[in-house]
């Protein structure tokens, strides 16, 4: 047992020669930036670098704690698979880990005011999962105290390092999913995340399932001759920040059967605009869809006060404004592994002749 | 001498005509000269699209920093002229810094809200009755130490502090916030002409003029102060009730623009001494309506700036102002032996 | 013939109130100030003279008794009447350089304008006139931080004048100039109390100037209070001897200057050809610690000299004679 912890202890950034065993991958069928591939006795996760993609974001080589560790490991960070104490930074990975099974391996976490799993918040209240303090300045001490096994959190462009954290010799797992331009490729990362908490089986289950939902959702609209034209967000100070014609959202779109006014764009990421060129592509858009967070849902009234030249847009006047009130639904801690339920959303939105019954889950029609 | 500032207030009018003109010519989405043409005159165009945007987006646009430039640039020579402070611009009293604290404490604190019993405000209407309220408050506060004490030099310490304890209260706030509140405030505080839609235009024209209207009764008392305190009561003036004018006067001024636009950087710095340096004189009579005028036209051209990027985006207002602004004040600097009002 | 005085002080006390009570600076004063004539208030550092101006100019309130201007009480005075009846000229540092002199000096029409301070014939007849009279007309397009010290004194006068008061008050207008621009500066002030039937009160460290050009002295001393009259009368009744206390220093009465209390170990017996000679003769000596005594004193235990001419100046002592060419060589043997 002491070895055991010995070696893990010391085990954080091993790097040893790199030997090429026989690897076999596994596929990944949507994810760009993660690849997979395993051979007896450890498997390897390779991490694209999302900003720079001839270069490696991080690659870490998972071995089994009840095995041994072999002798000749190919360079990247140690991992002793299934983690049992990890610190999740992020809510949305605390929710997927809930959903595979890996719930009681959450052994921290930071922004606990953002994380609404009951689980959580009840363990943090028993003092079973430790309350890390703030994402961008965690407190190093209760990390340290809590002998942890891994810390999951989500990396940034030129983050230039992640502080303390990197010096405590405890293996950083650089959660990169939300960098995926695709809904799906987002989602396939649980299969990543179920080999890091024992728990592959029920991840790749899980990922069968969204999607197959998802692609029996995309095949009702495979079908229509029309698409609805659609635009999205709100003006912020002079900047109006629309999705890029290469970003997820556009993507997810064009998967439920829309026109994304701005689809011919390059970018993957949110490009600002002027209003003037937002309402000279978009004042006809069919459908207006809106992300907020405030203490009351937003209200055609409030919209108008907020900014009267809104009134000049179809959707306004139409009355076909859709809104998620971020604050009191759990669109970001929800959607990320279940682009499906997002799909069935939009479809819903798009034609609602199809998916009779079903009620909207994250998104509802603006009131007056 | 006053040759000189008729002069000078004919060519900035015509610039200000120009200047409106091209903001209202150019903009992230083209429309020909002639399409605008007939928009203003009332005519159809062919993409309805286009009627829309310069009625609804750039003509509120113009006007607002015409507005807001003669609004700031009057505010802080009264500032400069009553407290014998060439570096002094309406935040030096801590109003702007009161609006500011008043927009975090709806944006990070009330995420977004306002709720006074059974009245619930949102998104814009609340961060600009935030901005009010608190601006008014630190005014009213400083008004009150206004009749205490006579002395102005105490009067702008105090005002510094203010303004350095709401900083305080606002990196509190900031801190406890989420993500997405941090990031509205961050945006509002960039400033920006284009937030005031046409059927607010009317308000904020209203208490804008009221302010300025109040600047231009004090032109006699601002010229006596240039001789001091002790000269000016024996010339007449009665420094207090100035001096309460004065305040009531920059409190609306700034109120109103760092409400409506955010909190806008160097304009009340740098044009009162763009417009000593043209004019060559202290005399008020002149001084005051030409750094108006400069004023409109230097929030003008700063917006035009902002909307040249044209269909790669725009460029956040404070960060063109200070390039405006900041060689100027260099200048001044280096060269104050030389300028004679220094002297 | 009875002239109206502008200023008459009954009991006057004066000094400040703090939160603590009152400190009274001088009590019971009561004098009277007239017009078409030039007054100099004299004093020590400390004695009191900011106050009293600034009392009489009402920038401050009295303490105690009847202060009245033109025959009313002075705090019955609206700020406006105020201003046309009292013109400052003050020591203070202004923002005002980037004014020319035209229009400072036109900043003293405010109290006789309407809203924005425009001027109409008549203020520019008052300002081409005051410029003339202060003799600073040929700079009226100048800025003033281009002016000498001297100029901008005239340009701030100017501006009282300007003002149509019946009372200026001055508060050391001659600190810091030269002594043309002194002697320029105290003419110009009699000259325009006498022809404009000013009263005109300042207070001044050139007590040189301030005798020869004053009509009135006001001294004011800790010690005595505040001594009103017409200058000689106050000069040859000896009442310059108690303004200073300080014992170190004497009034010469001829001259109209203090100077240094001579206390010599050395005495000397000095006889000259005529006064001027005297004179200075015993100002070198005195400089050099010999107390000098009258000719009539002369004997042999005592050094005597004899100054004929500046350059033949004649020393007994202790039997030996030796004659100087000038004064530089008599003193130097001396050391």
């Amino acid at each position: 047992m002491l070895s055991v912890l010995l070696l893990s202890a010391c085990g954080g950034r091993s790097k040893t020669s790199s030997v090429i065993e026989a690897e076999e991958t596994i596929p990944l069928r949507y994810a760009e930036n993660l690849s997979l591939s395993a051979t007896e006795d450890y498997t390897i996760a390779r991490l694209r670098n999302p900003w720079d993609t001839t270069r490696i974001l991080h690659t870490y080589v998972l071995v089994d704690k009840e095995k041994s560790l072999p002798a000749d490991l190919p360079e990247g960070t140690l991992v002793r698979t299934p983690l049992s104490k990890a610190v999740v930074y992020s809510s949305v990975h605390c929710g997927l880990l809930n959903q595979i099974g890996a719930l009681k391996s959450i052994g921290g976490v930071c922004d606990l005011k953002y994380i609404k799993l009951q689980e959580v918040q009840d363990g943090c209240r028993t003092g079973s999962i430790a309350d890390v303090g703030n994402g961008m300045n965690p407190d190093i001490e209760k990390i340290i105290d809590l002998h942890p096994d891994a810390i999951m959190l989500s990396p940034f462009e030129n983050s230039g390092g992640y502080g303390r954290v990197e010096k405590l010799n405890i293996p950083i797992i650089e959660c990169a999913d939300y960098m995926e331009t695709s809904a799906l490729g987002r989602a396939e990362w649980m299969r990543f995340y179920g080999l890091l908490f024992g728990q592959a089986q029920k991840a790749d289950s899980l990922f069968a399932e969204v999607e197959k939902n998802y692609h029996e959702l995309k095949a009702l609209v495979a079908p229509l001759s029309s698409a609805p034209s659609v635009i999205s967000e709100l003006k912020n100070g002079s900047a109006w920040y629309v999705p890029g014609g290469k970003s997820t959202s556009a993507r997810i779109y064009a998967d439920a059967g829309a026109n994304y006014v701005f689809a011919a764009d390059e970018h993957s990421g949110s490009v600002p605009l002027s209003f003037e060129t937002v309402f000279d592509k978009g004042q006809n858009a069919d459908f207006w869809l809106i992300k907020y967070n405030q203490a009351i849902d937003k209200t055609y009234k409030e919209l108008e006060q907020d900014y009267a030249p809104y009134t000049g847009f179809r959707a306004f006047k139409e009355r076909n404004i859709y809104g998620c009130n971020t604050g009191k639904v759990d669109f970001y801690e929800d959607s990320p592994f279940h682009p499906d339920r997002l799909l069935k959303d939009l479809i819903k939105i798009f034609h609602p002749t199809l998916l009779e019954g079903y009620e909207l889950k994250y998104f509802t029609k603006l009131a007056e | 001498m006053r040759n000189k500032g008729t002069k000078y207030g004919i060519i900035l009018l015509l610039l200000i005509l120009a200047l409106t003109g091209a903001n209202l010519l150019f903009g992230s989405v083209n429309i020909p000269a002639e399409a605008v043409w007939h928009i203003l005159t009332g005519n159809e165009v062919e993409k309805a699209s286009w009627s829309f945007i310069v009625w609804e987006s750039r003509l509120p646009q113009a006007i607002t920093a015409l507005l807001c430039g003669m609004a700031l640039a009057s505010s802080g020579l009264m500032l400069q002229t009553t407290f014998n402070n060439p570096l002094a611009d309406p935040s030096i009293l801590g109003i702007s810094s009161g609006a500011s604290l008043g927009v975090a404490l709806v944006m990070l604190a009330g995420a977004g809200t306002i709720t006074a019993g059974v009245f619930t405000l949102s998104g814009f209407l609340s961060v600009i009755i935030g901005a009010f309220i608190g601006s008014m408050l630190v005014m009213g506060i400083i008004l009150f130490f206004s009749t205490l004490i006579k002395n102005s030099i105490m009067l702008l310490i105090i005002g510094i502090m203010i303004g350095y304890i709401t900083s305080s209260a606002i990196s509190l706030l900031n801190f406890f916030a989420t993500a997405e509140g941090v990031h509205s405030y961050m945006i509002w505080g960039m400033g920006n002409f284009g937030r005031v839609s046409l059927q607010q235009l009317p308000f904020f024209s209203l208490v804008a003029a009221a302010g300025l209207l109040i600047t231009i009764l004090l032109i006699k008392p601002l010229n006596a102060l240039l001789l001091g305190t002790r000269y000016a009561e024996n010339l007449g003036i009665n420094i207090r009730r100035t001096r309460n004018l004065l305040l009531l006067a920059t409190g609306l001024l700034t109120a109103v623009t760092t409400a409506f636009c955010g909190p806008i950087s160097f304009i009340g710095l740098a044009v009162p001494h763009i417009a000593r340096l043209m004019l060559g004189t202290s005399n008020h009579n002149s001084l005051l309506p030409v750094t108006m005028l400069t004023g409109g036209a230097i929030a003008l051209l700063c917006n035009f700036i902002c909307i040249l990027p044209g269909e790669a985006g725009i460029i956040p207002l404070n960060a063109v102002t200070p390039v405006i602004g900041a060689p100027i004040i260099i200048y001044v600097i280096v060269n104050q032996r030389k300028i004679q009002y220094f002297n | 013939m009875e002239k109206q005085a502008v200023i008459t002080a009954t009991d006057l006390c004066i000094g400040y109130r703090t939160h603590k009570g009152e400190k009274k600076v001088h009590e019971h004063l009561s004098f009277r100030l007239y017009p078409g004539e030039l007054t100099s208030l004299l004093g020590a550092n400390g004695a009191g003279k900011s106050t009293l101006l600034r009392t009489l100019s009402a920038s401050q309130p009295s303490l105690a008794g009847e202060l009245q201007l033109l025959g009313k009480p002075l705090q019955q005075y609206s700020e406006k009447e105020r201003s046309r009846t009292i013109g400052v000229v003050l020591t203070d540092k202004t923002q005002a350089g980037g004014l020319t002199v035209y229009e400072l000096v036109a900043l003293g029409r405010q109290p006789h304008t309407g809203f924005f301070g425009r001027l109409h014939s008549k203020d520019r007849l008052i300002i081409k006139e005051a410029l003339e009279a202060v003799g600073i007309a040929h700079k009226a397009k100048s800025y003033t931080a281009e002016l000498s010290d001297g100029e901008r004194q005239k340009v701030m006068i100017a501006k009282a004048l300007v003002q149509e008061c019946p009372l200026i008050i001055l508060d050391e207008p001659t600190a810091f100039l030269d002594v043309v621009s002194r002697i320029e500066i105290m003419t110009l002030l009699h000259r325009l109390a006498v022809e404009q039937n000013k009263a005109i009160l300042l207070s001044t460290h050139d007590i040189e100037q301030a005798l020869v050009l004053s009509d009135k002295l006001w001294l004011l001393s800790k010690e005595t209070g505040l001594q009103c009259g017409g200058t000689e009368d106050m000069i040859l009744n000896h009442r310059m001897d108690t303004l200073f206390s300080h014992s170190n220093i004497r009034f010469d009465y001829d001259h109209g200057i203090y100077y240094p209390t001579v206390n010599g170990k050395q005495k000397i017996t000095v006889e000259a050809t005529d006064e001027t000679l005297l004179h200075w003769t015993i100002n070198a000596l005195n400089r050099h610690g010999y107390t000098c005594l009258p000719s009539e004193k002369k004997n042999r235990n005592m050094p005597h000299l004899l100054a004929l001419s500046p350059d033949k100046l004649t020393l007994i002592r202790e039997g030996e004679t030796q004659t100087y060419p000038s004064f530089e060589s008599l003193l130097a043997q001396f050391n």
